[in-house]
């Protein structure tokens, strides 16, 4: 957009350089035509006969002023010819440059929006995986603490039931002892530690 | 006197026990043979040839007699039993033995026989209660005590407990 309107000034400027130049080139010839040196009019007293009658002067100055006038035209006219010449130029190369300039930009910034945007994609693509790696721990986190809390709870519960049971066949087995249907256990466990009860007792 | 073939470790029955036991009967043994030689020194002075009746004895002086096949008027026999007597109850091994509740005889003879059989001839052993053992036994053999009640069987699995509940 900068190299558009840069361009845009330039041509104005131009355009009024040369406008102008033809304006200051009008007021030279104009000037330059009435600078020419006029015919010195000598007074000659002649009384008696006179050179040229009013009648050919009058008609040599409609002459001369018709050539000036046709000499200025045809300056305009060339000068004006060149002016649009020249801004047709100017205006075709300030499109040319004007299109070249915006499709070049365009293009970078379709190439810029396209960069951004694959970048932009990335950058959301890696986001969401990392917040679906996180999402990811945070759960089997949450999932592990649950089972360690159930755990936890249930060895505490099982401890409990341990020792509740095992308290109350305790109490339950010292009372209505039958030593008969406790002798056969008595008797293995005297044998499963009859070395260590030997070594013991001779000792 | 007879001179028997005596059995290199002297034969003690099963009734016999405890250190306790051992005591009594070496005192009833040493008045039994006291009285059995007065009697014979009393036949002697008085010339009379007509046998006396022994004096009464436990079942388990008779038994002790019977298992060591010791003649019960053979008073110079009765010594010798006596002083291996107090041999052994210097030297027995003694186990002491904690159960529920006391024993019958015939549990109290099975494990003075294995006792004897596996440890030692003359071992001997005590008995005592504690019900809040739950069961098994509590064993003191020298110095160490072996806890093989029930009540540390289930403290040591306690942790199986709660899956037998569950079952």
């Amino acid at each position: 957009m900068e190299s558009i309107q840069i361009v845009l000034i330039i041509g104005l400027v131009l355009m009024g350089l040369i406008n102008a130049a033809s304006l200051i080139w009008a007021f030279y010839l104009d000037h330059r035509l009435r600078q020419k040196p006029v015919p010195k009019v000598y007074e000659t007293h002649i009384d008696s006969a006179k050179v040229f009658k009013e009648s050919d002067i009058q008609a040599i100055e409609n002459i001369a002023r018709g050539q000036l006038e046709q000499v200025m035209q045809d300056a305009s006219v060339t000068l004006q010819k060149a002016i649009d010449d020249a801004v047709g130029k100017l205006a075709t190369h300030a499109s040319e440059l004007g299109t070249h300039t915006l499709d070049k930009t365009f293009d970078k910034y379709q190439a810029d929006l396209q960069s951004l945007r694959d970048q932009s994609v990335q950058d959301f693509a890696k986001m969401q995986a990392e917040l679906n790696d996180r999402r990811t721990q945070l759960l089997q986190q949450i999932d592990q603490k649950v089972v360690e809390q159930y755990r936890k709870r249930l060895d505490e519960f099982d401890t409990r039931l341990a020792d509740v049971v095992s308290g109350y066949l305790v109490e339950s087995l010292g009372n209505n002892v039958d030593l008969g249907a406790q002798r056969a256990y008595i008797i293995r466990m005297l044998e499963q530690h009859k070395d260590d009860i030997k070594k013991d007792m001779l000792a | 006197m007879s001179q028997k073939a005596r059995p290199k470790a002297l034969p003690l029955p099963s009734d016999l026990y405890s250190p306790d036991q051992l005591g009594i009967i070496m005192l009833e043994l040493h008045n039994y043979t006291s009285k059995l030689q007065k009697l014979a020194l009393k036949a002697q002075v008085a010339g009379d040839k007509k046998d006396e009746a022994l004096p009464a004895t436990s079942a388990l002086l008779a038994e002790l007699l019977q298992a060591t096949g010791m003649q019960p008027d053979d008073t110079a026999e009765l010594e010798t039993l006596l002083n291996d007597l107090e041999s052994i109850r210097a030297s027995a091994p003694v186990a002491h033995l904690t159960l529920t509740a006391l024993p019958n005889r015939t549990i109290k003879r099975e494990l003075i026989e294995w006792f004897r059989a596996h440890i030692h001839p003359h071992a001997m052993i005590t008995f005592a209660i504690r019900t809040d053992i739950g069961g098994g036994m509590l064993l003191r053999a020298g110095s160490r005590v072996y806890d093989l009640s029930f009540r540390e069987q289930l403290l040591q699995h306690k942790a199986i407990i709660p899956k037998l509940v569950r079952k």
